[in-house]
């Protein structure tokens, strides 16, 4: 049986900056700005959520000219139920209880 | 905006190639943000960072290591062979080794890689890695020893082993047409092959002189691989894997026992005139010298497998991320 594992603060402030707009397709940089994480963080949760199956991912259609595509994210119907479950719990302790989210 | 000269770029362009393929689009992804950011500090800060979470990654970190094992070898070599008085002959040993690491490199992260999903590539992989490396390091130390001057014996090896190593990989890598099917019951009669003729060597001793047995018994190993296999249509490269790996047993058995075997399984093969501790050092030296033809033999069918190996390539599978639409 998979257990399901709290997620990190950094994790939960990922899924909420993603919920406050369900259906918008984000950048992974301005998404990290409005989580408050720097790259190295970002990008390993934005991996985890979406080997679960809680983040969509796509190409950008339309990039700038002389730019390569940029990866854009949205939460799955999974996503949201799950960032709901986490805006909903009560704020958990800090660093003993929760893991990091590496 | 022209990246032209731009190091940030540059590094994480560079580090994003160790991801495997199927995590490639994520570092396309942070390729691909970083050419949106402005800002020299910014720019470093994120490129820098997304380098470690890439180079962090445990996918990233086994390929490192794989990568990395074949030069740490060749480092190894370099060093251990400066006790070589001869200087031709110490460069022999370090060429000879070099060009095993090249194709080990190729089979990593070249057209004869990476290695196929599944137990049965992996399993093969390892089977034919152990082979031609006991036969190298046997070799690297055979050529390192030699007290005469002629260094014939390094091209050929080289030739020889690499040739073996590249059918190896090729059979085993991702791209290869060969079912796990195929690699077992090849793999498997190879081993049975080159088992039941070290079985009857040792069983009746001594070592047969001749090599027309070990032959016989890599041949019924091919007949039988082919046989098993015939109905998925592997038939001809299930044979092919049992003869390499049959040929590459026998000499391996051939070489370890005619070194550390017992007096009893030395055939003689030289003049009664000697002493019997020379008579039996020289049988040591002249019992691998015709199974050489085996060696010989197998590998042409190692060439046939490497050629096989490639013949029905198939594009790698186009990369995709983990819950795209």
């Amino acid at each position: 049986m998979t257990r399901t594992r709290r997620p990190s603060p950094q994790t939960v402030a990922v899924l909420h900056a993603l919920a406050g707009e369900p259906t918008a397709w984000r950048y992974g940089y301005e998404l990290g700005r409005q989580a408050g994480l720097r790259a190295g963080s970002l990008y390993p949760i934005l991996i985890r959520l979406c080997d679960r199956g809680l983040l969509e991912a796509s190409w950008e259609s339309d990039p700038g000219a002389g730019r390569p595509p940029r990866h854009l994210y949205r939460l799955t119907g999974e996503g949201q139920r799950v960032a709901a479950e986490a805006a909903a719990r009560p704020a958990a302790r800090p660093a003993t209880v929760l893991r990091g989210a590496w | 905006m022209s990246r032209r000269g731009d190091a940030a770029a540059w590094l994480l362009g560079s580090v994003v190639r160790l991801l495997p393929g199927e995590q490639r689009d994520w570092g396309a992804a942070m390729v691909a943000e970083l050419a949106s950011l402005d800002g020299g500090r910014e720019r470093w800060r994120f490129a820098v960072e997304c380098a470690g979470v890439i180079v962090r990654r445990p996918a990233v970190l086994r390929r490192a290591v794989g990568v990395l094992a074949p030069v740490a070898v060749l480092g190894y070599v370099w060093w251990w062979s400066a006790g070589i008085g001869w200087a031709p002959r110490r460069w022999g040993v370090v060429a000879f080794v070099a060009v095993l690491a090249v194709v080990a490199e190729l089979g990593l992260v070249g057209p004869l890689g990476p290695v196929g999903r599944g137990v049965s590539a992996r399993v093969a992989r390892a089977v034919g890695y152990l082979l031609v490396g006991a036969l190298a390091v046997e070799s690297a130390w055979s050529l390192a020893h030699k007290e005469n001057s002629d260094l014939t014996g390094v091209p050929v090896l080289a030739v020889m082993l690499a040739g073996y190593l590249v059918a190896v990989l090729a059979v085993t890598s991702r791209r290869s047409p060969a079912t796990a099917r195929t690699l077992a019951i090849g793999l498997t009669g190879g081993l049975v092959a080159g088992g039941g003729w070290t079985a009857l060597a040792v069983l009746d001793p001594p070592i047969p002189p001749s090599p027309v047995l070990a032959i016989a018994f890599v041949a019924m190993g091919m007949a039988g691989a082919a046989l098993l296999d015939r109905r998925d249509g592997g038939a001809a490269r299930a044979a092919l894997i049992a003869g390499t790996t049959g040929a590459l047993l026998v000499i391996n058995v051939v070489t370890v026992l005619s070194t550390f075997g017992s007096a009893w399984l030395i055939p003689e093969l030289v003049p009664a005139a000697l002493t019997p501790a020379d008579r039996l050092a020289n049988s040591r030296i002249e019992l691998v010298d015709p199974y050489m033809w085996v060696l010989l033999i197998g590998w042409f069918v190692a060439l046939t497998q490497g050629i096989s190996g490639r013949g029905g390539r198939q594009p790698l599978p186009a990369t995709t991320t983990a819950g795209s639409p």
